[in-house]
Protein backbone atom coordinates (compact mmCIF):
# COMPACT_ATOMS: atom_id res chain seq x y z
CA UNK A 1 0.00 0.00 0.00
CA UNK A 2 2.67 2.13 0.78
CA UNK A 3 4.17 2.06 -2.29
CA UNK A 4 1.18 2.82 -3.96
CA UNK A 5 0.69 5.78 -2.13
CA UNK A 6 4.12 7.64 -2.65
CA UNK A 7 4.93 7.13 -6.29
CA UNK A 8 6.18 9.74 -8.28
CA UNK A 9 6.00 9.16 -11.66
CA UNK A 10 2.82 11.67 -13.60
CA UNK A 11 0.89 8.88 -15.92
CA UNK A 12 -2.31 9.03 -13.95
CA UNK A 13 -3.36 5.79 -15.90
CA UNK A 14 -0.35 3.95 -15.41
CA UNK A 15 -1.24 4.51 -11.21
CA UNK A 16 -4.45 4.16 -11.41
CA UNK A 17 -4.66 0.83 -13.14
CA UNK A 18 -1.88 -0.51 -10.43
CA UNK A 19 -4.10 0.78 -7.93
CA UNK A 20 -6.91 -1.08 -9.36
CA UNK A 21 -4.69 -4.13 -9.42
CA UNK A 22 -4.23 -4.10 -6.26
CA UNK A 23 -7.52 -3.51 -5.19
CA UNK A 24 -8.42 -6.57 -6.80
CA UNK A 25 -5.64 -8.24 -4.74
CA UNK A 26 -7.15 -7.39 -1.74
CA UNK A 27 -10.63 -7.94 -2.47
CA UNK A 28 -9.60 -11.25 -4.50
CA UNK A 29 -11.78 -9.46 -7.37
CA UNK A 30 -12.07 -10.27 -10.63
CA UNK A 31 -14.45 -8.32 -12.12
CA UNK A 32 -14.60 -4.32 -12.62
CA UNK A 33 -14.24 -2.25 -9.72
CA UNK A 34 -17.74 -0.43 -8.66
CA UNK A 35 -17.77 3.23 -10.71
CA UNK A 36 -14.28 2.31 -11.31
CA UNK A 37 -14.27 2.82 -14.84
CA UNK A 38 -16.13 6.65 -14.58
CA UNK A 39 -13.70 7.22 -11.62
CA UNK A 40 -10.64 6.03 -13.47
CA UNK A 41 -11.43 8.61 -16.33
CA UNK A 42 -12.00 11.69 -14.54
CA UNK A 43 -9.14 11.64 -12.84
CA UNK A 44 -6.87 10.30 -15.22
CA UNK A 45 -8.25 14.19 -16.95
CA UNK A 46 -7.84 15.89 -13.71
CA UNK A 47 -4.47 14.88 -13.76
CA UNK A 48 -3.37 15.57 -17.21
CA UNK A 49 -4.78 19.24 -17.01
CA UNK A 50 -3.62 20.04 -13.11
CA UNK A 51 -0.20 17.98 -13.23
CA UNK A 52 1.80 21.05 -13.92
CA UNK A 53 2.27 24.69 -11.14
CA UNK A 54 -0.06 27.27 -12.69
CA UNK A 55 -2.27 25.21 -14.27
CA UNK A 56 -5.23 27.11 -12.66
CA UNK A 57 -3.16 30.89 -13.12
CA UNK A 58 -0.64 32.10 -11.09
CA UNK A 59 0.17 30.10 -7.71
CA UNK A 60 -2.02 27.21 -8.00
CA UNK A 61 -0.29 24.20 -7.17
CA UNK A 62 -0.11 20.94 -9.32
CA UNK A 63 -1.93 18.13 -8.24
CA UNK A 64 0.36 15.16 -7.50
CA UNK A 65 0.11 11.68 -8.60
CA UNK A 66 -0.07 10.33 -5.14
CA UNK A 67 -3.13 12.56 -4.46
CA UNK A 68 -5.01 11.08 -7.50
CA UNK A 69 -4.39 7.67 -6.35
CA UNK A 70 -5.99 8.67 -2.91
CA UNK A 71 -8.78 9.84 -4.51
CA UNK A 72 -8.76 6.82 -6.59
CA UNK A 73 -8.88 4.61 -3.28
CA UNK A 74 -11.50 6.74 -2.04
CA UNK A 75 -13.42 6.01 -4.17
CA UNK A 76 -13.25 2.49 -4.77
CA UNK A 77 -14.40 1.92 -1.10
CA UNK A 78 -17.27 3.82 -1.60
CA UNK A 79 -20.77 3.08 -3.36
CA UNK A 80 -23.07 5.83 -5.07
CA UNK A 81 -25.18 6.95 -8.00
CA UNK A 82 -23.11 7.45 -11.34
CA UNK A 83 -24.93 10.88 -11.42
CA UNK A 84 -24.31 12.64 -8.41
CA UNK A 85 -20.55 12.84 -8.25
CA UNK A 86 -17.89 15.20 -9.86
CA UNK A 87 -14.22 15.63 -9.55
CA UNK A 88 -12.07 18.26 -10.08
CA UNK A 89 -8.64 19.58 -8.93
CA UNK A 90 -8.08 22.87 -6.99
CA UNK A 91 -5.89 25.61 -7.15
CA UNK A 92 -4.32 24.15 -3.48
CA UNK A 93 -3.12 20.83 -5.20
CA UNK A 94 -6.06 19.22 -3.70
CA UNK A 95 -8.36 16.92 -5.17
CA UNK A 96 -12.26 17.58 -5.09
CA UNK A 97 -15.20 14.79 -4.61
CA UNK A 98 -18.55 16.14 -4.40
CA UNK A 99 -21.88 14.51 -4.36
CA UNK A 100 -24.84 16.94 -5.08
CA UNK A 101 -28.19 16.75 -5.74
CA UNK A 102 -29.37 19.96 -4.37
CA UNK A 103 -27.84 23.12 -2.72
CA UNK A 104 -29.14 21.06 0.50
CA UNK A 105 -28.02 17.91 0.13
CA UNK A 106 -24.69 17.94 -0.96
CA UNK A 107 -20.82 16.70 0.41
CA UNK A 108 -17.37 18.03 -1.10
CA UNK A 109 -14.31 16.47 0.13
CA UNK A 110 -10.75 17.54 -0.39
CA UNK A 111 -7.88 15.50 -0.71
CA UNK A 112 -4.59 16.92 0.39
CA UNK A 113 -1.58 15.36 -1.19
CA UNK A 114 -0.94 13.64 2.25
CA UNK A 115 -4.09 11.52 2.35
CA UNK A 116 -6.00 13.81 4.77
CA UNK A 117 -9.44 14.12 3.63
CA UNK A 118 -11.19 17.62 4.21
CA UNK A 119 -15.43 17.32 4.14
CA UNK A 120 -18.21 19.74 4.52
CA UNK A 121 -22.36 18.56 3.89
CA UNK A 122 -25.70 20.21 4.03
CA UNK A 123 -27.97 17.60 4.18
CA UNK A 124 -31.23 18.68 4.62
CA UNK A 125 -30.82 21.40 7.85
CA UNK A 126 -28.06 19.30 9.41
CA UNK A 127 -24.57 21.34 8.73
CA UNK A 128 -21.66 19.25 9.40
CA UNK A 129 -17.58 19.11 8.61
CA UNK A 130 -14.73 17.50 10.02
CA UNK A 131 -11.20 15.82 8.41
CA UNK A 132 -9.91 12.22 8.86
CA UNK A 133 -6.48 10.80 7.38
CA UNK A 134 -7.51 8.36 4.83
CA UNK A 135 -5.40 5.01 5.43
CA UNK A 136 -7.40 2.33 3.34
CA UNK A 137 -11.21 2.85 3.97
CA UNK A 138 -13.57 6.02 4.81
CA UNK A 139 -15.41 6.27 7.96
CA UNK A 140 -18.98 4.74 7.74
CA UNK A 141 -20.15 7.96 7.98
CA UNK A 142 -19.17 9.18 4.51
CA UNK A 143 -20.63 6.13 3.13
CA UNK A 144 -24.09 6.94 5.15
CA UNK A 145 -23.94 10.91 3.43
CA UNK A 146 -23.75 9.82 0.51
CA UNK A 147 -26.45 7.50 0.96
CA UNK A 148 -28.50 10.27 2.08
CA UNK A 149 -27.79 12.64 -0.78
CA UNK A 150 -27.89 10.15 -3.62
CA UNK A 151 -30.87 8.34 -2.28
CA UNK A 152 -29.50 5.04 -2.84
CA UNK B 1 -20.07 53.51 -10.70
CA UNK B 2 -19.78 54.26 -6.43
CA UNK B 3 -18.66 57.92 -7.12
CA UNK B 4 -18.65 58.43 -2.88
CA UNK B 5 -15.61 59.90 -1.59
CA UNK B 6 -15.02 57.86 1.45
CA UNK B 7 -16.74 55.03 -0.69
CA UNK B 8 -19.61 54.27 1.93
CA UNK B 9 -19.91 51.06 3.67
CA UNK B 10 -21.35 47.67 2.20
CA UNK B 11 -25.06 47.25 3.54
CA UNK B 12 -26.85 44.32 4.29
CA UNK B 13 -28.55 44.14 1.28
CA UNK B 14 -26.04 45.01 -1.21
CA UNK B 15 -25.77 42.60 -4.20
CA UNK B 16 -22.24 41.46 -4.80
CA UNK B 17 -20.80 39.93 -8.00
CA UNK B 18 -17.97 36.98 -8.08
CA UNK B 19 -17.21 36.57 -11.30
CA UNK B 20 -17.00 32.69 -12.72
CA UNK B 21 -13.61 32.22 -14.56
CA UNK B 22 -13.50 28.54 -14.09
CA UNK B 23 -15.37 25.58 -15.39
CA UNK B 24 -14.29 23.81 -12.13
CA UNK B 25 -16.82 26.43 -10.57
CA UNK B 26 -20.45 25.65 -11.68
CA UNK B 27 -22.55 22.42 -12.60
CA UNK B 28 -23.04 22.28 -16.44
CA UNK B 29 -26.20 19.72 -15.65
CA UNK B 30 -27.93 22.72 -14.04
CA UNK B 31 -26.07 26.30 -13.85
CA UNK B 32 -25.72 26.01 -10.42
CA UNK B 33 -22.70 27.38 -8.84
CA UNK B 34 -20.30 25.36 -7.02
CA UNK B 35 -18.69 25.96 -3.59
CA UNK B 36 -15.26 26.25 -4.99
CA UNK B 37 -16.12 29.61 -6.60
CA UNK B 38 -15.88 31.01 -3.17
CA UNK B 39 -13.06 29.49 -1.38
CA UNK B 40 -10.09 32.04 -1.28
CA UNK B 41 -7.29 29.10 -1.89
CA UNK B 42 -3.83 31.05 -1.81
CA UNK B 43 -5.32 34.48 -0.41
CA UNK B 44 -7.01 35.11 2.69
CA UNK B 45 -9.83 37.56 1.35
CA UNK B 46 -12.55 36.75 -1.86
CA UNK B 47 -12.68 39.27 -3.89
CA UNK B 48 -16.56 40.72 -5.20
CA UNK B 49 -18.12 43.61 -7.15
CA UNK B 50 -20.42 45.53 -5.52
CA UNK B 51 -23.45 46.24 -7.98
CA UNK B 52 -24.37 49.34 -6.01
CA UNK B 53 -24.44 52.20 -8.52
CA UNK B 54 -23.30 50.06 -11.55
CA UNK B 55 -25.43 49.89 -14.60
CA UNK B 56 -25.46 46.07 -16.00
CA UNK B 57 -22.83 46.86 -18.97
CA UNK B 58 -20.79 48.53 -16.40
CA UNK B 59 -20.48 45.16 -14.17
CA UNK B 60 -19.41 42.96 -17.69
CA UNK B 61 -17.02 45.38 -18.52
CA UNK B 62 -15.19 44.89 -14.93
CA UNK B 63 -15.72 40.92 -15.49
CA UNK B 64 -14.20 41.16 -18.56
CA UNK B 65 -11.03 42.71 -17.27
CA UNK B 66 -10.78 40.33 -14.54
CA UNK B 67 -11.29 37.39 -16.69
CA UNK B 68 -8.06 39.49 -18.94
CA UNK B 69 -5.93 40.10 -16.68
CA UNK B 70 -6.03 36.47 -15.26
CA UNK B 71 -5.52 35.17 -18.65
CA UNK B 72 -9.24 33.15 -18.89
CA UNK B 73 -12.45 32.32 -20.07
CA UNK B 74 -15.22 34.74 -18.48
CA UNK B 75 -18.22 32.09 -17.93
CA UNK B 76 -20.29 34.31 -15.83
CA UNK B 77 -21.35 35.96 -12.26
CA UNK B 78 -23.00 34.59 -9.63
CA UNK B 79 -24.83 37.37 -7.33
CA UNK B 80 -24.68 37.01 -3.46
CA UNK B 81 -26.35 39.11 -0.81
CA UNK B 82 -23.77 40.82 1.78
CA UNK B 83 -25.43 39.80 4.77
CA UNK B 84 -25.38 35.67 3.52
CA UNK B 85 -21.81 36.14 3.96
CA UNK B 86 -22.09 37.64 7.11
CA UNK B 87 -24.17 35.10 8.25
CA UNK B 88 -21.51 32.90 7.39
CA UNK B 89 -19.28 34.83 9.90
CA UNK B 90 -17.08 36.76 7.10
CA UNK B 91 -16.52 40.36 6.44
CA UNK B 92 -17.75 42.48 3.90
CA UNK B 93 -15.41 45.29 2.96
CA UNK B 94 -15.01 47.89 0.66
CA UNK B 95 -11.80 47.67 -1.29
CA UNK B 96 -11.70 50.28 -4.32
CA UNK B 97 -9.57 49.45 -6.96
CA UNK B 98 -9.36 53.10 -8.74
CA UNK B 99 -9.71 54.31 -10.68
CA UNK B 100 -10.88 51.07 -13.17
CA UNK B 101 -12.87 49.59 -10.02
CA UNK B 102 -14.52 51.46 -7.49
CA UNK B 103 -16.79 49.11 -6.25
CA UNK B 104 -14.63 46.71 -5.58
CA UNK B 105 -14.80 44.36 -1.88
CA UNK B 106 -13.68 41.75 -0.31
CA UNK B 107 -14.81 39.04 1.87
CA UNK B 108 -12.14 38.01 4.61
CA UNK B 109 -12.55 36.62 8.26
CA UNK B 110 -12.03 32.99 6.36
CA UNK B 111 -10.32 30.60 8.90
CA UNK B 112 -7.37 28.61 8.11
CA UNK B 113 -8.56 24.90 8.42
CA UNK B 114 -9.71 23.62 5.07
CA UNK B 115 -12.53 22.08 6.17
CA UNK B 116 -14.35 25.24 7.72
CA UNK B 117 -13.52 27.24 4.64
CA UNK B 118 -15.40 24.24 2.84
CA UNK B 119 -18.49 24.57 5.23
CA UNK B 120 -18.34 28.35 4.41
CA UNK B 121 -18.31 27.67 1.19
CA UNK B 122 -21.25 25.57 0.66
CA UNK B 123 -23.49 28.24 2.80
CA UNK B 124 -22.48 30.95 0.22
CA UNK B 125 -23.06 28.73 -2.45
CA UNK B 126 -26.73 27.32 -1.47
CA UNK B 127 -28.04 31.00 -1.67
CA UNK B 128 -25.44 32.30 -4.67
CA UNK B 129 -27.58 32.89 -7.61
CA UNK B 130 -27.09 30.40 -11.10
CA UNK B 131 -24.51 30.82 -13.45
CA UNK B 132 -25.31 33.97 -15.08
CA UNK B 133 -23.95 33.94 -18.64
CA UNK B 134 -22.57 37.18 -19.95
CA UNK B 135 -24.11 39.14 -22.63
Amino acid sequence: MTDLLTVGFSDAAETIRKVEQQIRVEQQETVTLSHGRKSADLLIDLEKECSADSWDGPGSIAVEPRTVTTAYKILSTLEWSEDCMEIIGEPDGHVNIEWYKSPRRILTMSIAPNSQVYWAAIIGSQEMRGRFPFLDKCPEFIQNMIDRICGR
Amino acid sequence: MIEDNPVPEVEDYELLARYIVSSKEFRKIDNTVKPQAFIPYSHVELSVTRHRDATDDELWQIGRDVAKQRSKNLYGRTDIIAYKCREADLTVVPDPLLPENPNHANLIGYPPAKEDQLSIALKIAETASNLIPPP
